[in-house]
């Protein structure tokens, strides 16, 4: 995955303060000063005081909660929804009675203001959930909890293509290169619906299944609470923006739960390019069962868009690569390019690696930035 | 009895005769619709990315999420295509200009999401080619038509 530099909360959180004053201070003063300001900039007084004045308390509160998100941006994140749902909305009817001229120009400020703040909100938003999966994405090894290494590890994963049995391959040479010794358990679906290749139809099924997350269910895994694994790496490809069915029936079958509880965990994703959504629930699965996250990875198939698209849909139509022949020269590869299996090598290195926690989860670096948020 | 026929009688489709008017792309209105359209594109593309790591296991947040990889935005710019050339038409390929258009902003707010997280998708320009293949034919023939 590509891990670039981004805005800093604190740019975020002063874009916050500077709103929260101009809603609440703006809106005292031309509660306290309309008449002077409306006359400078040539607007007339307002019809209905009472409605005006509403309207004023309503931004001033906007201010207040803005003000608190500054104070404590990742405490306030549902503010924020309130934040942006408010500002569209008021920015909203700016634009429409403005255009039906019912509302002079000097009220578009609002309405322009409160717009862009909308979409201000909305990245900040987009930054403040899930810091955690950004932390392991940023490349970081969590701490695995305190208890006896028995330099052994346990691979679950589903891999119709290949792809997923490629990259848990590399993984797995990371990790021997360190000593442990890996044992796999593949996914057997119950239903014979997930095979590869299949007919359109069967993969409209999955793709309607995959959408509407309709569960299925997986042969027991037979691995007893009491396994011998210290470390517990899943992976899970994406089917239609979400985690693969068979890998997401090992977590809802509750008699799963002890082979992750209080073990540490690793989560492994690849996939053409939608990785974000399949990887957050494939890691609040597995803290959902009770693992302790030490590491994830996730890793597009090499390619520029549109053609790596396309290319899926041919991939999955015909069953093999590089069909139709007559675009092989541009059709693009149906597995991770070979940076990424480098990568999976190092993480499997890491993992084999890891420190035992002082306080589980969390790096000894990321103490001090965790305490404020 | 008359309190409620009063009631209904007195409500108003106003605003939505209006905003109906306003898909249609009137000439006379280009600054409405575009602000719309443009708001209507970036809040699509901004929800999407919203919830790539929320709610991981609500349905309703995932078929959200799906329709608005691709199929809400493609569709509703070939209804709007429809639509417009319906109620005035020889502007189909003006439209069709104003739905590329469309497709930059999408893309730009998809993009735009790098500057605030550094681990995103950003625009998903695959499946936005897969929306291009539903608006721009539907677009097209109606601009001929």
């Amino acid at each position: 995955m590509h891990f670039h530099k981004a805005i800093s909360v604190k740019i975020f959180r002063y874009l916050c303060l500077l709103t929260a004053l101009a809603n609440a201070g703006g809106n005292l003063g031309m509660l306290l000063f309309y008449k002077p300001i409306l006359h400078l900039v040539g607007a007339p007084l307002p019809k209905d005081l009472a409605n005006f004045a509403f309207v004023a308390g309503f931004s001033f509160t906007v201010g207040v909660l803005a003000f608190m998100v500054f104070l404590a941006p990742y405490k306030t994140v549902p503010l924020l929804v309130v934040g942006i749902v408010g500002k569209a909305i008021y920015a909203f009817f700016s634009f429409y009675f403005y255009y039906h001229g019912q509302l002079h120009p000097f009220y578009m400020i609002f309405g322009w203001w409160d717009a862009v703040y909308t979409v201000i909100f909305f990245l900040f938003l987009i930054q403040l959930v899930s810091p955690d999966l950004t932390v392991l994405n940023r490349g970081d090894i969590l701490d695995g909890v305190d208890r006896p290494r028995t330099r052994k590890a346990l691979f679950i994963y589903f891999s119709m293509t290949g792809n997923g049995s490629r990259a848990m391959k590399r993984v797995r040479e990371g990790l021997e290169s360190r000593g442990y010794s890996v044992a796999e358990k593949i996914c057997e679906p119950n239903e014979t619906l997930f095979h590869f290749p299949f007919s359109l139809l069967v993969f409209i099924r999955i793709m309607l299944r995959a959408i509407f997350r309709v569960p299925t269910t997986v042969k027991p895994l037979d691995i007893p609470d009491n396994h011998p694994y210290d470390l517990v790496v899943v992976e899970s490809q994406t089917w239609f923006v979400g985690m693969s069915a068979p890998v997401e029936a090992v977590f809802q079958d509750p008699k799963n739960k002890g082979i992750f509880a209080g073990r540490d965990v690793a989560a492994v994703n690849v996939c053409r390019g939608l990785w974000q959504r399949p990887q957050a629930q494939l890691v609040r699965w597995l803290e959902g069962v009770g693992g302790h996250m030490v590491g994830a990875r996730a890793y597009e198939n090499p390619g520029h868009e549109p053609i790596r698209c396309f290319s899926l849909f041919f991939f999955l139509g015909s069953g093999v690569p590089g069909k139709p022949a007559f675009l092989k020269n541009i059709l693009t590869t149906q597995h991770i390019g070979p940076e990424a299996e480098a990568e999976l090598v190092t993480f499997g290195q890491a993992l084999a690696d890891r420190k035992t926690a002082v306080t589980p989860g969390v790096p000894l670096s990321l103490l001090p930035h965790r305490a404020t948020a | 009895m008359d309190v409620i026929n009063s009631f209904l009688q007195n409500g108003t489709w106003g605003p939505f005769r209006d905003f109906l008017d306003l898909m249609s792309l009137p000439p006379e209105r280009i600054k409405e619709w575009l602000s719309f359209l443009i708001a209507f594109m970036i809040l699509c593309e901004l929800t999407r990315l919203a919830l790539a790591t929320v709610f991981t296991r609500s349905v309703l947040a995932h078929v959200i999420r799906c329709l608005l990889t691709f199929a809400v935005q493609a569709v509703v710019l070939a209804a709007i295509l429809v639509w417009a050339d319906y109620r005035h038409p020889g502007r189909g390929w003006i439209n069709l200009g104003v739905a590329a258009l469309m497709y930059v902003i999408w893309y730009l707010a998809g993009q735009l999401v790098l500057l605030a997280r550094p681990d995103t998708e950003g625009a998903d320009l695959g499946f936005m080619t897969v929306g291009a293949l539903i608006t721009f034919p539907v677009g097209i023939i109606a601009a001929i038509v």
